[in-house]
């Protein structure tokens, strides 16, 4: 399981290290899963409020040693990501949207089951890795059976995270993850202690500080029974 | 090893004196460029050999010096020992010929025995000492030393570019044939497998064409005429095909071994001019210098630009253009001449005081005749903040330079082939449409940039509500971020025609208007810009709120009258508060750099570059203000630098 670390909140997370100084953003997972696996989704990452810091670094060629993505590559990335989900098919009413003014970008589709959602995810991971030259290794987030939906999360990047200057580490500080699960029927239980059930009842909300995440001091793992 | 020689004698020039005489008599009055250091001076603030205790001096000069540290592990930063004394003054002088260049390192040295040790330390053999006339001198490749009891020089000397050029072009014809074959590539290498029929030797390449030069026997130049010198002609010698591919070797090789013959005839025929007094020829008959070294800094030089660009151009514009444009390459080279630059540096203990004051040509003088301009509006420091990082301020006297230059360019263009007299047809056309009083007059000429330091600056941004069922909807936030804050500002002249031009950068969508604040909205505008105008001020800047209100700082808030006094005199002003800049720095980066801030921030309490114009002198001083002396200015600087090589792990090895 080691193994299976660069997935696509991995990916986003490092990729963001070349934006050092990124010390404010979030990303929001959302799943609305029907009761027959089906669903949509949509995955957000939003840096409005380090947008004056990354006006700044766009305008350099590197920081930290690192260079900075000229903002024509990572519109072209985007670009082939899109295009790849859409030439899939699996993944329908594909939409991705750019605002480079507050540096919001978000991925949306609807989905016939749980593994296509996986493979769109990984299709994702793959594509937004060559942003950083890698080749990430794919497995799956979510998984769906009998009434139960779950969230899977077995990644370690203690290690990768360690292997970062103190100035990098710095990015992570005040970074957020919040994942949200909704649902036509009312959620019976759930393993994840942080996660939030809505008033609805129909509707799961967990934030974590994504430098928790990555230390291993809180997870997105979270088993959701509907059932 | 010759970087070792090299260094030697860097050391020799920084300590080096006599008291018995003042050896600015040797130096020409027409050298190029001509330097004094005041080692007295220097001296009594920094003890030569007690700077063997600073430990990046002691690694630099082990590591320079590595052989003379061996055979004196202790002392041999000790000067003394190599019979030089630490009283007066050391000169070093360019001088410059068509044919030649030559400059020399002027020092005190009375002792012949110990002259006889610097001689085997520098050249490696006492016994090479050779005796002419009423001086000694010794010699070893390009370090050359002349000695007459008293005082010493260091001299070297080179064919100079052009009169390489000249045998080039000669030796050109005779191997290439075609003069018109200059810029033409080298022939391409010979296929693979045909290596064998090609005649290419290189040894004979570098030794055949150069024997028949009969250098010894060539008329020898007289010092007081040495650029009557012409070389012997030896070209006839050379018999070689134009398609020979090693041609071109063989002329390159002829060329440089031409050229070190005649250099070698040169320097023989000249030792002795180093140590000559030149009386009223000297470089203590120029006035000016005199005048402007009156206060004793501790080094100065004066360098006489217009030549070193005649001499520069001359050479390059022939090799790479060959020829062309001699016109506008004639005016550039009128532009500069006459133009004189002197330069001192003086240590005091509180501050590091350098200037530069630069004597016009008449050429130049015609752009600045009409700039009456001397000072920047002091109306702007109200709005500046004591606790600022830095600011850099500019008085423009925009009809005074725009005239100046109009003259300029009308004079320049016509020389221009093809289209020079095109343009200045357009000049015409657009003094014809351009009411150039008008443009002069839109804006004063004064303007401030500052970095107010780092400021809490309110950011606009978007975050999330999520309603029963966790559904998001976007919403806006503001928070408020430290960046630093920039502020520029304008005087503005003509308000009307200013609001004029606004309003059409709003009718073009480049501005956005809210009340009396504009804010830059082009595309993909990477900082945000907002602009007001306030008090016959053009304000810029990136924090919204202080553009659209500006912070009039109360006066026990604002920069203290130094400042009031450097606008009121000067055009040009840059001033950075190390201090404050540390102190936002410190918290920022590696270790290393933190530490290295935390240095600067010790050392420094501010820079300030300030420059003016008046008459046919243009002057800019930079002076440093220290914040703590310990010593003197100078050791202090040096104690400086120590520290920072160690912060940055080059105190690692204490060996050799």
């Amino acid at each position: 399981m080691k193994k299976h670390l660069h997935k696509l909140n991995a990916l986003i997370i490092i990729t963001l290290v070349a934006f050092t100084c990124v010390s404010c953003f979030e990303i929001v997972e959302e799943i609305n899963l029907n009761d027959d696996g089906s669903g949509s989704f949509c995955f957000t990452i939003n840096m409005s409020q380090s947008k004056l810091n990354i006006n700044s670094m766009l305008l350099l060629d590197s920081v930290n040693g690192r260079p900075v993505p000229k903002k024509e590559n990572l519109k072209a990335e985007l670009g082939k990501v899109e295009a790849k989900l859409k030439e899939d098919g699996r993944i329908t009413n594909v939409i991705v949207k750019e605002n480079w003014e507050a540096y919001i970008f978000s991925i949306s589709g609807n989905f016939n089951n749980i593994e296509t959602l996986n493979k769109a995810i990984n299709n994702i991971s793959v594509g937004l890795g060559k942003l950083k030259g890698g080749s990430p290794q794919v497995a799956d987030n979510f998984s769906y059976h009998d009434g139960i939906f779950t969230r899977l999360y077995n990644y370690n990047l203690v290690k990768d995270y360690n292997s970062l200057t103190e100035k990098d580490k710095v990015v992570f500080n005040n970074a957020k993850y919040t994942a949200i699960y909704r649902f036509n029927l009312p959620v019976k239980s759930f393993s994840n202690v942080d996660a939030l059930k809505s008033k609805s009842g129909k509707a799961l909300m967990l934030k974590l500080n994504i430098k928790d995440m990555i230390t291993n001091h809180k997870t997105l793992a979270n088993t959701i029974n509907l059932k | 090893m010759k970087l070792k020689l090299l260094s030697l004698i860097a050391l020799l020039f920084s300590v080096t004196m006599s008291r018995a005489q003042d050896l600015i008599n040797l130096v020409p009055k027409d050298a190029a460029f001509a330097a004094v250091l005041d080692l007295n001076q220097i001296n009594t603030k920094l003890k030569f050999e007690e700077l063997i205790n600073i430990r990046c001096i002691e690694k630099m000069s082990k590591t320079m010096l590595k052989d003379i540290v061996k055979a004196d592990s202790v002392n041999y930063l000790n000067l003394n020992k190599y019979g030089i004394q630490v009283n007066s003054k050391a000169y070093f002088y360019f001088k410059s010929s068509d044919k030649m260049y030559y400059g020399a390192l002027l020092i005190a040295l009375n002792d012949e025995a110990k002259f006889a040790k610097l001689v085997k330390l520098l050249i490696g053999d006492e016994q090479n000492i050779a005796t002419k006339e009423n001086y000694k001198y010794a010699a070893k490749k390009d370090i050359k030393i002349v000695w007459n009891n008293k005082s010493a020089a260091f001299w070297s000397a080179i064919i100079s570019p052009a009169q390489k050029d000249s045998l080039q072009v000669t030796l050109r014809v005779k191997f290439i044939g075609d003069e018109k074959n200059y810029l033409t590539p080298p022939p391409p290498p010979p296929a693979f497998g045909t290596l064998d029929s090609i005649k290419y030797d290189a040894n004979e390449t570098v030794v055949e064409p150069v024997e028949p030069v009969q250098v010894e026997t060539s008329p020898i130049p007289s010092e007081t005429n040495n650029d009557s010198y012409v070389a012997p002609d030896s070209t006839n010698n050379y018999n070689y095909s134009p398609n020979d591919y090693s041609a071109y070797d063989q002329m390159y090789a002829a060329v440089d071994s031409l050229c070190d013959s005649i250099k070698n005839v040169w320097c023989t025929s000249n030792t002795g001019i180093f140590l000559k007094d030149k009386g009223v020829n000297s470089l203590a008959s120029n006035k000016e210098f005199a005048d402007y070294i009156k206060n004793s800094p501790d080094g100065a030089f004066v360098l006489d630009y217009g030549m070193f660009t005649k001499l520069y151009m001359n050479s390059i514009w022939k090799s790479t253009l060959g020829g062309a444009m001699t016109d506008p390459y004639k005016f550039i080279q009128d532009i500069y001449g006459g133009l004189t630059m002197y330069a001192k540096a003086e240590f005091k203990k509180d501050d590091i005081g350098i200037s530069f004051d630069v004597k016009y040509g008449s050429k130049l003088n015609e752009i600045y005749k009409e700039v009456k301009k001397k000072k920047i509006s002091t109306n702007f420091l109200k709005y500046m903040d004591k606790d600022l990082m830095g600011y850099y301020a500019v008085g423009i006297d925009i009809a005074g330079y725009s005239k100046g230059i109009g003259h300029f360019l009308r004079e320049l263009l016509p020389s221009i082939p093809q289209y020079g007299d095109v343009a200045v047809s357009a000049m015409d056309v657009i003094d014809i449409f351009i009411d150039e009083q008008a443009i002069y007059k839109l804006f004063t000429g004064d303007m401030v940039l500052a970095v107010n330091g780092v400021k809490p600056i309110e950011v606009v941004h978007t975050s999330y509500n999520y309603d029963d069922n966790y559904n998001r909807t976007e919403k806006t936030d503001t928070t408020t971020q430290m960046q630093p804050e920039i502020q520029f500002m304008m005087g503005v002249g003509n308000i009307t025609d200013v609001n004029k031009i606004l309003k059409l950068l709003i009718n073009l969508k480049v501005l956005r208007q809210e009340g009396n604040l504009y804010c830059v909205e082009y595309n993909n505008n990477p900082l945000p810009v907002y602009i007001s105008i306030h008090d016959g001020i053009l304000f810029i800047g990136n924090n919204k709120a202080n553009i659209a209100n500006p912070v009039v700082y109360p006066k026990d808030k604002q920069l203290d009258d130094e400042h009031m006094k450097l606008f009121s005199k000067n055009t040009f002003v840059a001033y950075a508060s190390m201090n404050n800049i540390a102190k936002y720095f410190v918290k920022e980066g590696s270790d290393k750099t933190q530490r290295s801030f935390m240095e600067v921030a010790g050392m420094f309490t501010n820079i300030k570059i300030y420059s003016g114009h008046k008459g046919d002198h243009g002057s800019t001083n930079f002076v440093m203000k220290l914040t703590n002396t310990e010593d003197n200015s100078m050791l202090d600087l040096i104690k400086f630098f120590n520290a920072l090589y160690i912060i940055n792990g080059n105190d690692q090895d204490r060996g050799i």
